[in-house]
């Protein structure tokens, strides 16, 4: 695995890597036993298939044990003969303690077979041709001659053929099912991940500090799910608390006598207490939004802008004093003394004051 | 003078004759090929016949080979240093019907003809020599006597095996009912490469 594949499976989500994690261990363990079960099944079959035909062979040649004594090729050749019941035996001879062929047998008379000129003791071999087999023919603890026969493999291929389809059918089946219980498992794990996922992104999206995540296991990600509510329910009562404080001082600004007003650094009213309204009669919310000009004299309002713009030299907090005149609703102008300062950390926002006791 | 030419000639064709018919029988084999080949054959057939227990009155009791007649020329050396059922072959020769003792095997050469009915007749009875102290009475059952022989008609008149050369081979015939009463069991093995079973 290179490291852009590796990066390719970080990419995936939990759930997928979760069923990559348990396919591909599910997947390798099946391919064992596969390979270690086919292996088996076809050492058994080769096994059974040379005992099968040992034991076949011993028959046979116990059964020529008398024509070969008393040199009786056809009778031999009878006896040979009923290896026609085994269909996979191709051909068959018995040959004389001196090496000559006594009798034969093939299955095929069509495709004559020949018979190996060097006869050997008791053995099995796979070859290409089949399997062979030399068998001594023993009567009274003699040997009296030499069995030799040929059974092809194609029974024996047939046999290994269904069986590893088989094996591999039912592996397969294995897969699915580890696939099907898999995709369910998988889910004690994801599932509080994708839900935790899901609640965060609400909280971040939506900025609502009240929702909880749902905690699913006391492991690990319960406790990462504790600790995150935790955290919720940290910001929750910090905000709240934060909400008090702002209604404690809203409600203290908004009983004063003072006028005040909220400025941005642009010279826009957003907020007017409602003093404003008692002592220059613009009523509720009729200044929000307008430029601080319809309030201070053409005269005065070069020197007000000038506090917004230069108070950067001030730094924070800053507090200045200016006099200037402000209009009545019904026109009339009124020489006033405002407090200026910057508030709430922020530098856009201004607060301007101005003592009503100063307007007659 | 001139009947001699003749004479020889005659000689000639006799002794002619003679060798064809001896070929005729045994077909491509000399004669003491045929010989050997049946002194072999006598040793394979006893070689698929077991013999009940009665007959050894000792585990080391030889196994007795008899011939009667002229026949198996060197039995004796093909049985040596060979075993039946286990034990050590004796040959026995017997001049005449009436010379008979008790053996496990009898073989009738073709000269016994004329007597071998009572020779078979009479092998029923024949018992095992109690020497050595050992005494095996057998009265009620007949001896367990292996009876063989290549004269014709030889199961006919109560033989068990018959040799018969068919076709340059050796071929045989089993009186099967005569060897079982006798409490001779001859194995299937034999009895299947016999050309006829009775």
């Amino acid at each position: 695995m290179n490291k852009n594949d590796n990066y390719k499976i970080q990419s995936f989500s939990i759930k997928r890597k979760l069923m990559l994690i348990i396919m591909i261990t599910t997947s390798i363990a099946l391919t064992l036993a596969w390979l270690t079960s086919i292996t088996f099944r076809i050492l058994t079959f080769r096994e059974k298939m040379v005992s099968n035909l040992n034991m076949l062979g011993e028959v046979i040649g116990y059964n020529s044990t008398s024509a070969v004594i008393f040199d009786d090729p056809e009778a031999a050749g009878e006896t040979l003969s009923s290896l026609k019941a085994e269909q996979n035996i191709i051909s068959a001879c018995i040959y004389t303690n001196d090496g000559n062929v006594f009798a034969t047998y093939v299955r095929n008379e069509q495709q004559p077979e020949e018979f190996p000129l060097q006869v050997k003791n008791d053995i099995h071999e796979f070859s290409e041709g089949g399997l062979t087999f030399f068998q001594s023919i023993i009567f009274n603890e003699e040997k009296i001659g030499t069995l030799f026969f040929k059974a092809d493999l194609h029974r024996l291929y047939a046999l290994i053929r269904g069986d590893i389809l088989f094996i591999t059918l039912l592996l397969l089946a294995c897969l699915f099912l580890a696939y099907l219980v898999s995709s369910e498992l998988q889910r004690i794990i994801s599932k509080p991940i994708f839900d935790l996922v899901e609640t965060a992104k609400y909280v971040s999206d939506n900025k609502d500090y009240s929702v909880r995540a749902s905690k699913y296991s006391a492991d690990e990600l319960g406790i990462l799910v504790d600790a995150f509510n935790e955290m919720l329910a940290e910001i929750e009562a910090h905000d709240a608390q934060m909400q008090k404080k702002e209604r404690y001082f809203r409600s203290l600004v908004d009983e004063a006598k003072d006028l005040i007003i909220f400025l941005n650094d642009k010279g826009t009213i957003f907020y007017q207490s409602p003093s404003v309204e008692e002592v220059l009669g613009y009523h509720h919310q009729e200044l929000i939004g307008r430029k601080v000009d319809v309030l201070i004299h053409p005269d005065n309002i070069e020197k007000i802008m000038g506090i917004f713009t230069s108070k950067g030299d001030e730094g924070e907090g800053f507090i200045t004093k200016q006099q200037f005149n402000v209009k009545h609703k019904k026109g009339t102008w009124h020489k006033v003394e405002g407090k200026f300062n910057n508030s709430f950390e922020d530098d856009n926002v201004f607060v301007m004051v101005i003592n009503s006791s100063d307007i007659h | 003078m001139r009947f001699r030419k003749p004479r020889k000639i005659r000689l000639i064709i006799i002794a002619c004759l003679l060798i064809n018919s001896a070929a005729a029988v045994y077909g491509a084999r000399s004669l003491e090929e045929y010989r050997e080949l049946k002194r072999q054959w006598v040793y394979n057939v006893a070689r698929f016949v077991t013999w009940p227990a009665r007959s050894f009155s000792l585990t080391d009791t030889p196994f007795i080979v008899g011939i009667i007649g002229e026949e198996l020329q060197k039995a004796e050396d093909l049985f040596k240093g060979k075993t039946i059922q286990g034990r050590k072959v004796e040959v026995k020769r017997f001049n005449s019907a009436y010379d008979v003792k008790f053996c496990h095997l009898l073989y009738i050469s073709a000269s016994q003809k004329n007597s071998v009915s009572s020779i078979i007749m009479n092998s029923k009875r024949l018992k095992p020599s109690t020497g050595g102290g050992t005494s095996r009475v057998l009265t009620s059952t007949s001896s367990a006597i292996l009876t063989i022989s290549d004269m014709e008609n030889f199961i006919q008149k109560g033989g068990m095996v018959q040799l018969v050369v068919k076709e340059n081979k050796i071929r045989f015939q089993v009186n099967q009912t005569s060897a079982k009463k006798a409490g001779l069991k001859i194995s299937s093995q034999l009895l299947k490469l016999a050309d006829s079973v009775q």
